[in-house]
């Protein structure tokens, strides 16, 4: 480099720098208060210690009862009516107009401005183990785990569309932008998984293809973006890529890492940017993932009668027992939050039948799932829910149910949850929840969740355009009848 | 009526407060007129004042009357209150009179001498109400010596009687004896009352104390009554475990031998304050130093106390006894522990005696064996216990008896049968909790069942030890049942095999289906084909009446 070089680029780093002072400093003033958020040294509490994420909360509110949480999420909505709120007046007025009563002014998907009529359930129900929860037929596996479960009845929502009402369920709110329950978990306590995230996404479907799943339900929103959940492939290895091309070994890849973090290193000194330790923490996952994910994957320690247990026929195969399965090893590899997506619960019409194909396809796995963390002892800390964004009509539409926001069932199990007792109720028609002191809106369900692991919802907060975010919004109300 | 009396009786402690204020305001405004810028009552509102003073006196010591009918006061006090309202409504009416007559120069007397009776009545009414020492029980503490030493303390005179002193004895005692009962001294305690004695040495579950003591708080004979001072839960399980060890009253409490629990509760019973809790800042600096150094996870499990959790499961094989050693510096501030998955062995769970306040232990999946778990026996606090998967026998399980807080024990995979698990939880103290242990014992059974099935077993000898690597082959499905309710279970091929069981006159179970007690052989009834014993009568005319409610339990058959 000659003299007149070097003196030509110092005085293009002062114009530079003069042109973009103002700019930078702002731009760096807006960082450093989000780096303060993770710089434990800032912040006075060591949020972070040796590029390992310990929560922002550093210890829970009060003692957790769970540590971590399997979500399967029924995507499409299951109709409460036939699986766990039997509605025996609703069967005697099977075929006759639905009471307009119930129904004045009120919003409804795709039966807007047509006839209603009511829509009784053709399935059986069973008072099911010493709890007596009337469960469906359909379910039988669910109804021999009744005394596990606490089956809450007086859900609703507010989104009547399948994707907002995903992002209602995920982030209490249907703006884009904000984090989903996951990452709220792996923001505030972290994650224990050092191999894996802590946020693990895994996808089923059937019968047929349902409603996809948009990936922004597990986006981390305006929190950095090492809390988004990370989508797992249900079919063949998890992660793909996941081994050294030929000629690159462990120790080269290691090599290599730890180059393009010193380089990062100096890019987030200068920039202050926390999606650059995002990417740097990436990095250093994605590498002891190597490991990891092939012995995650190996299901071939998996005995038969597991495999029976599940009903999975081959590891791997991408169905829903499958990822019950591999549900259960990431539990035990200490991720905080799995979310399993069963896309197939959408029945619009043809509900007899598709209801039977589909709890075929989901109620032995989800049971065995629960029956399984039971005996390995993992239940006392392990919370289960189970449930889809919305409910379903008890008004026909043709031979299927519409989307519901007023009243639909879910269950959870473990983690502290009472096991063995039914919350909330609907009206006689199951159209919709009871309004007294039982009623779970998602916000509530928001809140009863980070209750379990400890965490006082309106305490979690993170700041973004000038206001603090949680959770629960500023709603909310901990169901403390469900905790035991 | 006769309620409507008892109404108006009940009220005597609210009126009575009336002429009280009465007469009392009465004299101080006659007092008041001694001033010459204070006005004085005219005559006419005197006449008034006077009148109603006397009419709601006259009415008090009607209550009153009503009141004493009800019975349980002391019979001098109650005479002498009886007495002196009388005199108040008397003198009230010949006040009255001496106003009207216009008598001057005796009335100022006449009315200092009403508020003086009107006092001392008023005095021994409340000692009827509160006791004897309610206007000086406050000093009492004090005064009371209290040994040091908990173990030197008498049982009866330092724990038991200080709690039913405080709490029992203002409505039973010396002053007002409901029920005519008293437990001010031990000759009456152990008289008892009118619907016997008040609770039966050896046995809690007979003792009329006990059981009102646990009637809900808006039941009418729960004791003590609502409203007034409640017995807390540390009181209510100390006087249990008093009764449960034969209500001895010359005892020293170490002669009794009480399980940790119950010595802290005594203790604090005492006085004696508790250890304190470890320090929650240098224990949360010694859990960031071992967390570096062992690189475990060791977290502060809420945002006040000092309570951690720490969890090796993710070091598998690297983490063994030496460096469970190494987390002595935050051992009594562990609450939770996973060591499942490690490399621990027997010798290292020596290092577990120091964890006082554990509360969740995993040692699944490790080469813990019966040996390792002598260790376990300082946890006084431990409440969940997983054992999964390890070489647990029945033997090493019966050593688990000293734990009084266990709740949870994880057995799957492992040596244990149901027979010895049920015996554990029957050797546990409090034979009403047994019922918690019943879905574990099911569960347990339920997973040999399964085992012994799909293994093709087909012997009667308990499921071979799960070590490890053979974990894949001995491990069975536990069926999911496609019925509802819990299924009935079948009598075993095993069962079948053995002598007993070919005998008729042999129940199939040990427990009563109904209640879970040990069962009484002559009580016995036949269903589906089996003989079932019963505890008493009472639980198999229960069972007789719906037989399907109690399935569950008969499979805890020998």
């Amino acid at each position: 480099m000659t003299p007149s070089d070097l003196h030509h680029l110092r005085a293009q780093q002062v114009a530079w720098s003069r042109r973009t002072f103002l700019g930078k400093s702002a731009q760096a003033l807006g960082s450093l208060a989000l780096g303060s958020l993770l710089n434990p040294r800032l912040l006075g509490a060591a949020s972070e210690v040796d590029g390992r994420w310990r929560g922002m909360l550093r210890a829970p509110h009060f003692m957790p009862r769970a540590k971590r949480i399997i979500h399967l999420c029924m995507a499409g909505g299951p109709s409460h009516v036939d699986l766990f709120d039997p509605k025996p007046i609703l069967n005697r007025l099977h075929g006759q107009p639905f009471p307009e009563s119930f129904t004045r002014g009120q919003q409804l998907a795709q039966l807007q401005n047509t006839v209603l009529l009511a829509r009784g359930s053709t399935f059986g129900f069973k008072r099911c183990g010493l709890a007596g929860h009337m469960i469906s037929d359909l379910l039988p596996h669910t109804q021999a785990i009744a005394d596990d479960i606490c089956v809450i009845r007086s859900m609703h929502t507010e989104q009547i569309n399948h994707d907002p009402a995903h992002a209602f369920m995920n982030t209490g709110s249907i703006i884009k932008g904000r984090p989903s329950m996951g990452s709220w978990l792996l923001y505030g306590l972290g994650s224990e998984a050092e191999n894996l995230p802590g946020y693990v996404v895994l996808m089923s479907n059937g019968p047929g293809a349902d409603q996809p799943v948009s990936a922004r339900q597990w986006s981390s929103g305006f929190l950095p973006s090492r809390f988004q959940g990370v989508q797992f492939q249900s079919k063949g290895s998890p992660v793909h890529y996941v081994g050294n091309p030929d000629g690159v070994c462990q120790s080269t890849q290691r090599q290599v890492i730890e180059e393009v973090a010193r380089l990062n290193g100096f890019h987030a000194e200068q920039s202050l940017d926390p999606e650059i330790q995002t990417r740097i923490a990436q990095y250093e996952l994605a590498f002891k993932m190597q490991t990891s994910v092939p012995d995650l994957a190996d299901m071939s320690s998996e005995p038969q009668s597991i495999r029976d247990l599940y009903g999975v026929k081959n590891p791997g195969d991408g169905s829903f027992a499958s990822n019950c399965l591999l549900a259960r090893r990431l539990a035990e590899r200490g991720v905080r939050f799995i979310q399993l997506y069963h896309r197939g619960w959408d029945h619009h019409g043809d509900l007899d039948n598709r209801m039977q194909q589909v709890c075929k396809l989901c109620d032995q796995a989800s049971a065995a799932l629960v029956q399984d963390l039971k005996q390995r002892g993992m239940l006392e800390d392990t919370l289960v829910l189970w449930g889809g964004e919305f409910g379903r009509t008890p008004m026909g539409q043709g031979t299927g149910r519409d989307h519901h926001i007023n009243a639909f069932s879910v269950w959870m199990a473990g983690g502290g949850i009472k096991p063995g007792i039914t919350w909330g109720s609907t009206d006689e028609l199951g159209y919709k929840y009871i309004p007294d002191d039982q009623a779970m809106h998602v916000h509530d369900l928001h809140a009863t969740m980070l209750a379990t692991f400890g965490i006082d919802h309106t305490k979690l907060t993170y700041r973004s355009q000038g206001r603090d975010f949680r959770l629960t919004d500023v709603h909310g109300k901990v169901a403390t009848g469900i905790l035991a | 009526m006769d309620q409507l009396w008892l109404l108006l009786g009940r009220l005597h402690p609210v009126a009575v407060h009336l002429p009280i204020g009465i007469f009392v305001l009465l004299a101080l405004v006659e007092l008041g007129a001694l001033f010459p810028r204070v006005q004085r009552l005219t005559p006419a509102l005197r006449t008034f004042v006077l009148a109603v003073g006397a009419l709601f006196a006259l009415a008090t010591a009607f209550f009153g009357w009503l009141l004493a009918r009800d019975g349980g006061y002391d019979a001098t006090l109650l005479d002498r209150h009886q007495n002196l309202g009388l005199a108040v409504a008397a003198l009230a009416f010949v006040l009255l009179a001496v106003h009207l007559l216009g008598w001057r120069r005796i009335y100022g007397g006449a009315l200092a001498l009403t508020v003086l009776v009107l006092a001392v009545a008023g005095h021994f009414g409340g000692v009827l109400t509160h006791g004897e020492s309610y206007l000086t029980a406050f000093a009492a503490p004090a005064t009371r010596q209290t040994p040091t030493d908990p173990a030197r303390a008498n049982v009866f005179t330092d724990v038991i009687h200080p709690i039913l002193q405080q709490r029992c004895v203002s409505c039973h005692g010396p002053t007002k004896s409901n029920g005519d009962l008293r437990y001010d001294t031990l000759e009456h305690l152990l008289a008892g009352g009118k619907t016997g004695p008040a609770f039966k040495p050896g046995n809690v579950t007979a003792s009329l104390m006990i059981k009102r003591m646990h009637l809900p708080l808006d039941a009418k004979e729960h004791m003590p009554p609502k409203g007034k001072p409640q017995l807390t839960d540390d009181e209510a399980t100390l006087l249990e475990w008093w009764i449960e060890a034969g209500a001895p009253t010359e005892k020293r409490v170490a002669e009794l031998a009480p399980p940790p629990l119950i010595a802290e509760m005594i203790a604090a019973q005492l006085g004696i304050p508790p250890t304190p809790p470890p320090d929650r800042a240098a224990m949360l600096a010694a859990a960031e130093a071992i967390e570096r150094e062992l690189d475990i996870i060791v977290r502060p499990l809420s945002a006040d106390g000092p309570w951690l959790a720490a969890n090796a499961r993710l070091q598998l094989e690297k983490f063994g006894d030496a460096q469970l050693a190494r987390l002595a510096p935050i051992a009594p501030a562990l609450y939770w522990l996973d060591l499942g998955e490690t490399a621990v062995t027997d010798a290292g769970l020596a290092s577990l005696a120091a964890m006082k306040n554990l509360r969740r232990l995993h040692l699944d999946r490790t080469a813990v064996t019966d040996a390792g778990l002598a260790h376990l026996a300082p946890l006084g606090q431990l409440e969940s216990l997983n054992l999964h998967a390890t070489r647990i026998t029945n033997t090493g399980l019966q050593t688990l008896r000293a734990l009084p807080r266990l709740r949870s024990l994880y057995l799957w995979q492992t040596g244990v049968t149901p027979d010895g698990l049920e015996k554990l939880a029957r050797a546990q103290t409090d034979q009403r909790k047994i019922s918690r242990w019943k879905a574990q014992i099911a569960q347990l059974e339920a997973n040999i069942r399964a085992e012994h099935f799909t293994a093709n077993l087909g012997s009667p000898q308990p499921p071979v030890p799960a070590a490890t690597e053979t974990t894949a082959k001995i491990v069975a499905p536990t069926k999911v049942k496609s019925t509802p309710k819990p299924a009935p279970v079948t009598v075993t091929e095993e069962a079948d095999d053995e002598p007993n069981s070919a005998a008729p006159a042999a129940p199939v179970n040990a427990t009563c289906p109904v209640s879970g007690e040990p069962i009484d052989a002559a009580v016995t009834e036949m269903f589906d084909g089996k003989l079932i014993g019963f505890c008493c009568e009472d639980c198999r005319a229960r069972f007789r009446a719906n037989p399907g409610k109690f399935p569950l339990k008969i499979a805890t058959q020998r």
